[in-house]
């Protein structure tokens, strides 16, 4: 999981690999919330954390409620978060699951 | 008459033909040279029926046919028809006729056409009489030897015609409706599958997979069925006569293991038997190492009938075990297959259930898909409706089952592998939307089913059927635990999980917006969901 802050737009981003399934979301979610945790990014001065799953194909409900579980974190700082998703059957799964009304979010073209 | 080592010629030539017997076709336009190959022929003990020109033996085979001779010996230079027309027309006329063809010095580069042409042997003139001998010996054999292997292979193809007219010959006016696959791995094999009525109502059916997929496999599996049917007629119990070959098939292996030690080959036969009463609504079943027949109720659910394989018959005394009983509902039908269809699956990375699908799909267009050239196993597939008639507004008919150990949880991406492979299999048109869609939600219902209704546990399995119904354009998933399951408000937990944002419940959100219809029986440890692909299967055909 690739990431860079950018201190002048003020932003994390974050790269997913590829799927988040309830195969690989366990790693996923300790890769994260590690980095959420490390103290250049913990006190660092972004407000949008920015989650590519341009290269998700799939994402279960397990993927999903990671994607909660960070959303509700990045809120609890006062953050928010925007996620971009190129996979058209992902992005129905955003919708479906209503976390569009919870974060941001994009379809890349 | 000596040669140049000064033995005498004759006392080689009976050497070089050692004595074999036969009929050579001669054809030399040169009369001495016909005259001298003639007599030295004939003086060991050849007989030898001389032509001067190719017309000759063409009128002369009007009256003596080809069959008659084992070998010809023809002068490649001769006025009109020459020996290589001769030999492009005997490749027509009799290709196992093996012939010599005779060269003048200098047409080497002839040798190859010869050769081409199919014939023996050839001999440069002046031929070497004891050239000559040994070349028609090594065709006299040569012609003898294909002549039985021709006569070997038309026998087998004959078995091989007669075992496919047997196959389901029982069939035309049983009262029951059966989609029947037959594809011997050779010209024979040793499959087999009959039905008929016992009674008013009361059927028998019998699938068998005899070991090995050769004339000895179909010799055994005819001699099965009709020792089967024999026994039928005489009123005897399946459970007794399948006892009874089995103690048969034992006893046979001990014999031959005894007379020819522990390598042997002995033979085995996979067998199930089914009794349909229909009027009752009951089937019985008894399988003998025969993979577990596929029980739908034609609504999308089922099982395979039994959990346990039992060992086929010939290999352990009392194999055999009582039959098992289940209920029939008025849309039953019963799918199964022999293990060459399995192999073929393992090979394609789907399940059996899918190729068996496909293949029946596939025979109704009087087509065989490519992937059978796969087999190198004999191929059986039988779909029985068991009711009377099928529904006009068509059935669900299982495309993909498959059971899992609930210690399979860890592996839900492997399965789903195979799940997206056999869909793509059995419904090539299948929309990728659709597809993603029942692949999200059969991986939700999977993976909560092997979690929480299995346990975890290696000795708890779920059960996972996807059938469609062609006539309505749905896709049915059916997934079932042995778990409690549990109760609750799945609306409530839906609302809970949006606008609480609580980290779970979003499944059951999926499949509320992809399934068209989704239905939870036994407190969730039983659930249907329901996909539309009509619309889609008609722009497709469109």
């Amino acid at each position: 999981m690739k990431h860079t802050l950018d201190g002048t737009s003020g932003t994390l981003n974050v790269t997913f690999p590829g799927d988040v399934l309830s195969s690989n979301v366990e790693t996923l979610r300790k890769e994260l919330f590690g980095l959420l945790e490390e103290p250049g990014v913990k006190q660092g001065s972004w407000s949008t954390l920015k989650l590519d799953l341009t290269g998700a194909k799939m994402i279960d409900s397990a993927g999903l409620n990671l994607i909660v579980s960070v959303i509700k974190a990045v809120k609890a700082r006062g953050s928010n978060v925007r996620a971009t998703v190129g996979n058209p059957n992902v992005y129905r799964t955003f919708i479906f699951t209503r976390l569009d009304k919870q974060c941001e979010l994009a379809q890349a073209a | 008459m000596t040669t140049e080592s000064g033995k005498p010629i004759l006392t080689q030539v009976t050497n070089a033909t050692q004595s074999i017997v036969g009929k050579v076709l001669l054809v030399d336009d040169d009369s001495l040279s016909r005259r001298l190959l003639q007599s030295l022929l004939s003086r060991c003990n050849l007989e030898v029926i001389a032509c001067s020109s190719v017309d000759a033996l063409l009128k002369l085979v009007q009256t003596r046919p080809l069959a008659e001779f084992d070998c010809l010996v023809t002068d490649y230079r001769m006025p009109d028809k020459d020996g290589l027309w001769l030999l492009e027309w005997l490749q027509t006329s009799d290709p196992n006729l093996a012939a010599i063809l005779v060269t003048a010095e200098g047409e080497k580069e002839l040798v190859t056409a010869t050769l081409r042409q199919g014939a023996c042997d050839y001999l440069d003139k002046p031929v070497d009489l004891k050239a000559l001998l040994a070349a028609t010996r090594k065709a006299v054999l040569l012609t003898r030897q294909r002549r039985s292997q021709a006569r070997a292979e038309s026998e087998v193809k004959a078995v091989g015609r007669a075992q496919l007219q047997m196959v389901g010959s029982t069939l035309d006016g049983c009262g029951l409706t059966v989609d029947l696959c037959y594809h011997p791995s050779h010209e024979a094999g040793g499959d087999y599958f009959i039905a008929f009525p016992l009674a008013a109502e009361r059927f028998l059916i019998l699938a068998t997979d005899v070991s090995g997929h050769d004339l000895q496999a179909a010799y055994m599996s005819a001699y099965f069925q009709g020792f089967v049917r024999g026994m039928i007629e005489a009123s005897t119990p399946i459970e007794t006569i399948l006892a009874c070959f089995n103690s048969y098939l034992v006893s046979e292996a001990d014999r031959t293991l005894a007379a020819q030690g522990p390598g042997a080959q002995t033979s085995s036969v996979s067998v199930v038997a089914l009794l349909l009463d229909r009027a009752q609504g009951q089937l019985s079943s008894i399988s003998c190492g025969f993979p577990m027949p596929l029980h739908s109720d034609g609504e999308g659910g089922g099982g395979t009938l039994g959990d346990l394989w039992s060992s086929p018959l010939g290999w352990f005394p009392g194999a055999v075990d009582s039959p098992t009983q289940e209920p029939v509902r008025p849309n039953s039908r019963l799918l199964l297959w022999t293990d060459g269809l399995e192999d073929v699956a393992l090979q394609l990375g789907v399940t059996p259930c899918t190729c068996a699908y496909k293949l029946l799909e596939a025979k109704k267009e009087g087509d065989l898909p490519l992937w059978m050239e796969q087999a190198d196993d004999d191929i059986l597939v039988a779909s029985i409706f068991l009711g009377g008639q099928p529904p006009d507004g068509g059935e669900f008919i299982p495309l993909l089952f498959v059971k899992y150990p609930g210690s399979d949880y860890g592996r839900v991406d492997i399965h789903q592998d195979i799940w997206t492979r056999s869909l793509g299999l059995a419904i090539p048109n299948l929309p990728e939307e659709t597809l993603f869609d029942v692949l999200l939600c059969l991986r939700e219902v999977v993976i909560n089913a092997l979690k929480h209704g299995c346990k975890g546990a290696e000795d708890q399995f779920a059960t996972l059927m996807v059938s469609f119904n062609a006539v309505e354009g749905l896709l049915r998933v059916v997934v079932s635990d042995p778990g409690p399951g549990h109760s609750f408000d799945w609306r409530e937990h839906c609302e809970r999980a949006d606008i609480d944002l609580i980290d779970e419940h979003r499944g059951l959100m999926l499949i509320d917006q992809m399934a068209q219809s989704w239905e939870t029986r036994q407190a969730g440890a039983w659930v249907r969901m329901d996909f539309s692909v009509k619309l889609e299967l008609k722009a497709e055909a469109a």
